[in-house]
C-alpha cells in the first residue's frame, strides 16, 4: 500500500505542485478583482519575482527564503510603482495598463542577457521549492483572505465592489483600498513567481507573458470571485483538466474550450455558484451583500 | 477529487502488473512531443509519425526477437508544465525504458532532470539548444546543434566566393534564432572572417527594410540570418528588393529548413544556404525506404526532424539487441552510447562521447524552389 502511495505521487507530484502554485496566484487574483480591478499585471509580477529569486540563489547564494520574501517584496514594490498612477485609471484603461506593464517586463526580460540570459533563460535553477512550502503559502493566504473578509477592510471593499463613487460618498478612501490590494496582489504574485522558478530548473521570458496573465485571471472567474474557495477550485480546475482529458489528443483542446465556456455560461458566477445557489434555497441566509445581488459589468 | 481518486485506482492496477519474462519483453517507451498548440507543432507532429513508423517497423520485423516495443504517445502542447506531468508518470507509472522527446528545448531543461534522476533514458529529434545532453549521461539527440552543421557551411560559401566580410542578422526573441546567432558569430570569428554590422529583429516582423538598409550600407561580401523559416524567406527577398545583389551569399540557420522557406523567398531564395543533417533526396538506401514507408502511411513528406526522430528510434532498438534487453540499465545506456555508424536516413549515424549526434553535415542550397546538396551542382 504504501509503495503504491510512494508512486503515486512521484507520477503526479508535479500536477499537485501546479495546482498548489496557481492557487496561490489565483488569490493574489481573487484580491484584484474583489475590488473590480481586472490585472493582466500577474505575468509581470510573477517575472519579477521569479528573475530576483533565481538571482539572489545562484549568482549569491542566499538561501530560499529569503530570495522567495525578496521576490514577493520585489512584485509589491511594482505594483505600489505602476499602481498609485494606473489606479486612478478605471476599467478598459486599468486593463490595458497591467497588460503594457506586463509587455515591458517580458520585452526586459528578452533583452537583459547579463541578468535575464535573454531568450536563451536561465536553466539548471536549483530546485529548492517543496509541496510542503506551496501548501503553507496557501494555507496562510486562505487565513488572511478569510480575516480579512470579515472585517471593515472586506466590507469596505465589497462597498467598492458593488459601486465605487458611492463607496467613496460613504467615507471609505477608494484609491488607497484599491491601491493596497494591488500590492498585496503583487507580493502574491511575486512569491508564486519565486517559487515556479525554482520548482522546474529553467525559466524563459516567454514563461510570465500576457498568457500567463490571462490564465491567472480565469482561475478566480471560473471557481467564482465571491465565495472564498473559488480561487482554489479554479486553479484546480484548470490545472487538471489537461491531464485529465489526456484520453483524447485530438479533441483535448476542444473539450477544454467547451467546459470553460459551459461554466461561464450556466455559472456566470463561478462553478462554486452550484453550492451557493442550493444553500440559499435551504435557508435564506445572511450572506454578504457583495454576493447576494447580480453585478452588472463596471 | 473524482479524478484522484480514479488515478489512485489506475496507480495501483499498474502498480500490481509485474514485468513479463525477459523473452517475449514488452518494451515500454514513451514519446512525448507536442501535436498541438503552436508552431511547435509542425516539429513534433513530424517526430511522433517517424517515431511511430519506426516503432511498427522494428517491431514487423521482428529486429528484437519476441520483444515488443509499446509506444505511449502524449501531446505536452509545447508546454512545459505538461511535459513535467508526462515525464513524472511515463517514468514512474508506466516505467517506460526510453522517452523520445521532447519537441522543444524549454520543456527538455525542465523535463529531462526528472528522467536523469530516475536514469531513464531520453532521446530527443529536435532539441537544437546548446546543453541539453550535458543535463545529465542518461540523455542523448539525434539532432545536431547548430554548430554541428553550420561551420561546414561558412568553409564552404568562404571557398566558393572568397568571403572577407559579413553581417549577421538574428531573430532575439526565440531560443532557436537566438542560439544559431552565437553559433554563427563564432564560426565567423573561427574562419577569420570580419563581422561589419549586427541587427536584430523579434519573431513575427514583416519589415526588415530598416536593418537591411543598414546592412545594405556596410557592405559585406555575405549575410547571416538567424531565423526561422518565415523571417529567413522574407529577410531573403527584401535583401534582393533593396538591391543586395545575387553575388552576396545569404547563409540560414538549421530551424529555416522548410519547404515554406523556399516557397515564400519565390526566386531571391535562390542560392539560399543552409546546413543539414538530412535532405529528400539524400542518395541512400535507408533513406529511400525511409522516404517511401513515410509517405505511403502518412501521404506527406517527412522534413529532417522526422529523419531524427526515425532514427533515435533505431538507435534505440540496436542499443536494446546489443544490451540483451532492457533488465539493466546500465548496460542499456552504455550501448546507447556505444551507438557507432547505425545505418541511418541521414547516412551513418553514432553518438560522441558527449552524447550528441555525428552525421556527415550536408550544404544545401536553394535551386529551382528546392533544397538541393551542393556537391550535386
Amino acid at each position: 500500500m504504501n509503495a503504491a502511495v510512494a508512486q503515486f505521487i512521484a507520477s503526479y507530484s508535479n500536477i499537485i505542485d501546479l495546482c498548489l502554485l496557481n492557487s496561490l496566484i489565483a488569490y493574489g487574483l481573487f484580491l484584484a478583482l474583489s475590488a473590480n480591478m481586472f490585472s493582466l499585471a500577474t505575468g509581470g509580477f510573477m517575472a519579477l519575482g521569479a528573475y530576483s529569486s533565481v538571482y539572489l540563489t545562484m549568482e549569491l547564494g542566499l538561501p530560499f527564503a529569503p530570495a522567495v520574501l525578496a521576490g514577493a517584496i520585489c512584485g509589491a514594490a511594482a505594483a505600489a510603482l505602476i499602481g498609485a498612477p494606473v489606479l486612478r485609471l478605471r476599467g478598459d484603461y486599468f486593463m490595458l495598463a497591467t497588460f503594457g506593464f506586463t509587455e515591458v517586463v517580458r520585452v526586459i526580460a528578452l533583452n537583459w542577457d547579463s541578468f535575464t540570459g535573454g531568450a536563451l533563460g536561465i536553466v539548471s535553477i536549483p530546485r529548492y521549492t517543496q509541496t510542503w512550502h506551496l501548501v503553507l503559502a496557501l494555507i496562510v493566504m486562505v487565513y488572511v483572505v478569510h480575516t480579512l473578509r470579515g472585517s471593515y477592510f472586506g466590507r469596505a471593499i465589497a462597498a467598492i465592489k458593488q459601486d465605487d463613487v458611492v463607496a467613496q460618498t460613504m467615507g471609505v478612501n477608494v484609491f488607497a483600498y484599491r491601491l493596497s490590494l494591488f500590492v498585496a496582489s503583487g507580493f502574491i504574485c511575486g512569491m508564486a513567481g519565486a517559487f515556479a522558478a525554482h520548482l522546474n530548473y529553467f525559466i524563459g521570458p516567454g514563461d510570465f507573458g500576457l498568457v500567463r496573465s490571462v490564465d491567472a485571471l480565469t482561475y478566480p472567474i471560473l471557481g467564482g470571485v465571491n465565495a472564498l474557495a473559488g480561487p482554489v477550485v479554479g486553479a484546480v480546475f484548470t490545472t487538471i483538466l489537461p491531464e485529465a482529458l489526456r484520453f483524447s489528443n485530438q479533441l483535448r483542446e476542444i473539450l477544454m474550450g467547451a467546459l470553460v465556456v459551459a461554466v461561464v455560461l450556466y455559472l456566470p458566477d463561478g462553478a462554486l455558484s452550484v453550492l451557493k445557489l442550493r444553500r440559499r434555497s435551504g435557508k435564506s441566509g445572511s450572506g454578504k451583500v457583495a454576493t447576494a445581488t447580480p453585478r452588472t459589468k463596471q | 477529487m473524482k479524478y484522484v481518486a480514479l488515478s489512485a485506482c489506475v496507480a495501483l492496477a499498474v502498480a500490481s502488473i509485474t514485468p513479463a519474462a525477459a523473452a517475449d519483453e514488452q518494451i515500454k517507451v514513451g514519446i512525448v512531443q507536442a501535436t498541438s498548440g503552436g508552431s511547435a507543432a509542425l516539429y513534433g507532429t513530424m517526430g511522433k509519425n517517424a517515431a511511430l513508423l519506426a516503432i511498427d517497423e522494428i517491431n514487423g520485423s521482428g529486429m528484437l526477437g519476441a520483444s515488443k516495443l509499446v509506444p505511449i504517445y502524449e501531446d505536452d502542447a509545447g508546454d512545459r508544465g505538461q511535459a513535467v506531468n508526462i515525464f513524472q508518470r511515463l517514468i514512474f507509472q508506466e516505467k517506460v525504458s526510453v522517452i523520445f522527446g521532447p519537441t522543444l528545448a524549454t520543456s527538455a531543461f525542465a523535463a529531462d532532470p526528472i528522467a536523469q534522476k530516475a536514469q531513464v533514458l531520453v532521446i530527443a529529434n529536435s532539441n537544437t539548444a546548446p546543453g541539453i545532453t550535458a543535463m545529465g549521461d542518461f540523455i542523448f539527440r539525434t539532432s545536431p546543434p547548430e554548430a554541428g552543421v553550420f561551420p561546414g557551411v561558412l568553409r564552404y560559401a568562404k571557398k566558393k566566393f572568397n568571403l572577407k566580410t559579413a553581417a549577421q542578422i538574428y531573430g532575439i526573441d526565440d531560443t532557436l534564432m537566438k542560439t544559431a546567432y552565437g553559433v554563427h558569430k563564432k564560426a565567423l570569428e573561427d574562419e577569420g572572417i570580419k563581422i561589419v554590422d549586427t541587427e536584430t529583429f523579434q519573431k513575427g516582423d514583416v519589415d526588415y527594410s530598416a536593418q537591411l538598409t543598414k546592412i545594405k550600407g556596410a557592405n559585406p561580401d555575405a549575410i547571416v540570418i538567424g531565423g526561422l523559416a518565415e523571417e529567413s524567406a522574407n529577410i531573403v527577398r527584401q535583401a534582393r528588393q533593396l538591391g543586395i545583389p545575387q553575388s552576396v551569399p545569404i547563409m540560414g540557420a538549421v530551424a529555416s529548413i522548410s519547404t515554406k522557406m523556399a516557397e515564400l523567398g519565390g526566386a531571391a531564395a535562390e542560392g539560399y544556404l543552409v546546413g543539414s543533417t538530412w535532405y529528400m533526396s539524400y542518395d541512400a538506401a535507408r533513406n529511400k525506404s525511409f522516404v517511401e514507408a513515410y509517405r505511403k502511411r502518412y501521404n506527406s513528406d517527412p522534413d529532417s526532424f522526422a529523419a531524427q526522430g526515425y532514427t533515435a528510434v533505431y538507435a534505440f532498438a540496436d542499443a536494446v539487441k546489443r544490451a540483451g534487453g532492457v533488465g539493466d540499465v546500465k548496460k542499456l545506456r552504455d550501448a546507447v552510447a556505444a551507438t557507432k555508424n547505425l545505418d541511418s536516413p541521414m547516412g551513418p549515424f553514432s553518438f560522441d562521447t558527449d552524447r550528441e549526434p555525428v552525421i556527415d553535415p550536408k550544404v544545401l542550397a536553394v535551386k529551382d524552389g528546392k533544397f538541393t546538396p551542393v556537391t550535386n551542382e
